[in-house]
């Protein structure tokens, strides 16, 4: 071994040196493909595609351009030597039902997302209220509202007429005041009007109608030959309708006791009005004259208590006696009373005034102050088998029934509002503590109510009442009656 | 129990989603598969076992099965088809008073038929008397977030509640023979049916259903004193035959069951497959629709 550190020296030396040149190589080849793949590349090239001129479209409407600062500086001349007005522009009134089909607006309501909020069933806020359109502010007799949709409801029973609010004439008064009402009404305004007469209902149209010049007219004619004459007072079997709808709700009330101002009601919820205006004279079924009280009356109940009750009395035999005698005494004063009636008209007739119109057909005998014996009244109410209270509905069972047979109907829509307007008779004892604090009479049921409604009530003052023209003695009549006869007798 | 049963619900449903069909194309070839989606941008069905087809493969028929499917699919999604109600009260009356209690003794006039009334009115004394009236309603928002419209949808509902009635009238005799509080009580049921043609996509609409009337009505007469009291008191108006005071005092008030609101969508064979809601939650779970 001659050196071997020289040796190692040497194998170090030689790697490197080899290595090296590998590298060259290896730099020299990557370099010559770069430069070979460069310098074979074509150089890029862009075509250079030539842009079609733009020309100006032509205006399907010539108009006439001018530099903008001679606009600016010139006026616009308005003046013209003839007196021109513009021309109104055609509207487009919506007819009835229309706005249901009306697309609904978009609203961002409760969400970030733009859900589409419709009410589909909405009828009573309908989108016109908004702007105002078909709304119409009605002055019913010193009542008043507002609304798109409203019905009048009236009564036409003869009470209406009566000799204590007036005779014919508070008819004719009436028919004068719903002229004035049914004139302020928009055209665009549906409406109808519902009279009633105990069991007998009518109604101007099936539907509410716009309140047209031609509808109008026709209404108020047709309220112009109601109660003008003595003969044929209220309405007549043909005025009415026999279509009053009936819900499938349990109401407390038989639906053959449901009459007068209910049952227009139950009619009226059909129609859906906004706003309801009532007119009437009493409350119930049953209205007596000498006291006020007025009730709705179960029928049914009440002819079978009648009977029975006389079947009562009849059992006992002092009490049948004193029935009988007093049946005596009546049955005499019954030719006084047609004779009585029959003077008075002939006295009327004289002075040209309208025949008398009777309330009751015992009515004539107390205002000549006529003795009519006294009513036998039960020791043993209990022994009848039926109450006096079960003869008539309480006035819970009144609210009750107005209120499902309504909501029924109306649904989410809410309970409509109901105005009361009552034609006061004159000389009535309303000032009885008693009989107001027991809820007897047909203004207190009604004030009532309209608390309950929270609506408005109103009295209006009945026009004089009618005086008779003769005041007669029965002693006279009893004579009179009895010449009659024996004239007869000889005939 | 309760988890249990909308489970069951649950698997009924997919069940019912899940039934496989046979399908045709337009070159009369059939196989049998069941839908597992359907892309609606695409126009794609996935079916379990052949995996996706462009739905202008199949015939007019399935085409129709298949978009009536995804209608389903998107209807009974509570995600994609969203259901909420609300209690509310649509009317209320309400009155109260102390009043004079009275008697009316009637009887008709021979020979004239006119009814003749004499109230007796027992002004010393006072009865309180109230009654509420309320109209109690449920509104149900039907929210669509699918991309697509739901078609034919019907909205069912029924209303229950009990209605009591007092079982004689308000006589003061009545009150002797003990059923002057009586009360009877009946139970209603107030259906009420809607149809939403079409609801597209991102629509809410509100239905309703029908109102129960929920009454409540009290008399109380126990201000009154008897009439032994007014008799040692030297009193004179008294009716004889009115029994104890205390007799006369009744009381009645409804009582609301609950609505049940069940939503249909027609399937390919017109069969309406339904989504059900109620007030309280487990009511439909308890109850049977038919029976009610």
């Amino acid at each position: 071994m001659k050196n071997p550190k020289r040796k190692r020296q040497l194998i170090g030396s030689s790697a490197a040196l080899i290595s090296l040149i590998v590298h060259i190589m290896l730099l020299s080849l990557a370099g010559g493909i770069v430069a070979l793949r460069y310098f074979n590349k074509t150089p890029a090239t862009f075509d250079v595609v030539e842009q079609k001129k733009l020309e100006r479209r032509q205006l399907d409407i010539p108009v006439q351009v001018e530099p903008f600062m001679e606009q600016m500086s010139k006026p616009a001349r308005r003046t013209t030597s003839r007196i021109t007005a513009s021309a109104p522009q055609m509207v487009n009134i919506p007819q009835q039902g229309t706005y249901v089909e009306m697309a609904p607006m978009p609203t961002f309501k409760n969400s970030y997302t733009n859900f589409i909020q419709t009410d589909r069933t909405m009828i009573m806020k309908s989108k016109y209220r908004e702007t105002g359109y078909g709304l119409s502010a009605v002055d019913f007799f010193g009542t008043r509202g507002k609304a798109e949709k409203v019905l009048l409801i009236v009564d036409a029973s003869p009470a209406m007429v009566s000799e204590d609010r007036g005779g014919l004439y508070a008819y004719e008064i009436l028919h004068e005041e719903l002229r004035l009402i049914v004139d302020n009404f928009r055209s665009s305004t549906l409406f109808n009007l519902i009279l009633h007469d105990q069991d007998h209902v009518a109604h101007y149209q099936p539907a509410l109608v716009p309140a047209t010049s031609h509808h109008k007219t026709n209404l108020l004619e047709w309220v112009a030959s109601i109660n003008t004459n003595v003969a044929q007072l209220g309405l007549s079997e043909e005025d009415a309708t026999h279509i009053v709808p009936t819900g499938s709700y349990e109401l407390p009330m038989d639906h053959s006791d449901i009459t007068g101002w209910l049952k227009s009601a139950q009619l009226a919820t059909a129609m859906q009005p906004e706003i309801i205006f009532f007119l009437s004279g009493d409350w119930g079924s049953v209205t007596d004259p000498e006291t006020d009280l007025s009730y709705f009356a179960r029928q049914k109940k009440l002819t079978q208590y009648l009977d029975q009750r006389l079947e009562t009395l009849l059992n006992d035999e002092d009490a049948a006696e004193e029935w009988e005698e007093m049946a005596l005494e009546l049955e005499e004063l019954v030719p006084v009373a047609k004779k009585m009636l029959e003077l008075e008209n002939q006295a009327r007739s004289d002075e040209l005034l309208d025949p008398k119109i009777m309330a009751s057909s015992d009515e004539i005998l107390w205002e000549n102050d006529v003795d009519i014996p006294d009513w036998i009244l039960l020791e043993e109410p209990d022994e009848v088998g039926i109450y006096p209270a079960d003869t008539r509905y309480t006035f819970e069972e009144i609210m009750q029934t107005l209120f499902i047979f309504t909501m029924e109907t109306y649904q989410e829509k809410g309970f409509p509002e109901m105005n009361f307007v009552l034609l006061e008779k004159g000389g009535s004892s309303l000032n009885n503590s008693a009989e107001t604090a027991s809820l007897l009479t047909s203004t207190e049921k009604y004030k009532l109510l309209t608390d309950m409604l929270d609506a408005r009530f109103r009295i209006i003052d009945a026009e004089d009442p009618v005086e008779n023209v003769l005041d007669q003695n029965i002693y006279d009549i009893m004579d009179i009656l009895e010449e009659e006869a024996e004239e007869k007798e000889l005939l | 129990m309760r988890t249990l049963s909308l489970l069951t619900f649950c698997i009924a449903l997919c069940s019912a989603a899940a039934e496989p069909h046979i399908f045709t194309n337009k070159d009369g070839k059939s196989l049998e598969d069941t839908i597992v989606k359907y892309d609606l941008e695409k126009e794609e069905v996935l079916l379990e076992n052949n995996g996706r087809i462009p739905l202008n493969i199949f015939s007019e028929e399935d085409q129709r099965y298949i978009l009536k499917w995804n209608q389903i699919n998107g209807f009974l999604s509570t995600m994609r088809f969203k259901i909420a109600l609300d209690r509310d009260r649509w009317a209320r009356m309400k009155q109260e008073q102390n009043r004079t209690p009275v008697y009316i003794a009637l009887d008709r006039r021979p020979h004239f038929d006119t009814i003749i009334h004499q109230s007796t009115p027992l002004e010393e004394y006072e009865e309180y008397s109230t009654i509420e009236l309320d109209a109690v309603g449920f509104s149900l928002k039907l929210r669509n977030q699918n991309f697509f419209p739901l078609e034919n949808i019907t909205v069912q509902s029924k209303v229950m509640y009990e209605e009591s009635f007092f079982q004689t009238s308000d006589s003061f005799f009545e009150s002797e023979s003990d059923l002057f509080d009586e009360v009877i009580t009946e139970q209603r049921v107030r259906f009420r049916e809607e149809s939403i043609s079409v609801l597209i996509p991102l629509e809410e609409i509100t239905v309703h259903s029908s109102t129960a009337i929920i009454t409540e009505q009290k008399l109380d007469r126990t201000i009154i004193t008897t009439s032994e009291e007014e008799e040692d008191d030297g009193g004179s108006s008294s009716i004889d035959g009115f029994g104890d005071w205390s007799d006369h005092n009744r009381d009645r008030e409804d009582n609301f069951i609950g609505v049940w609101f069940r939503i249909g969508i027609p399937n390919h064979d017109g069969q309406l497959t339904w989504r059900h809601i109620s007030y309280p939650d487990d009511l439909f779970e308890e109850l049977i629709w038919d029976d009610l």
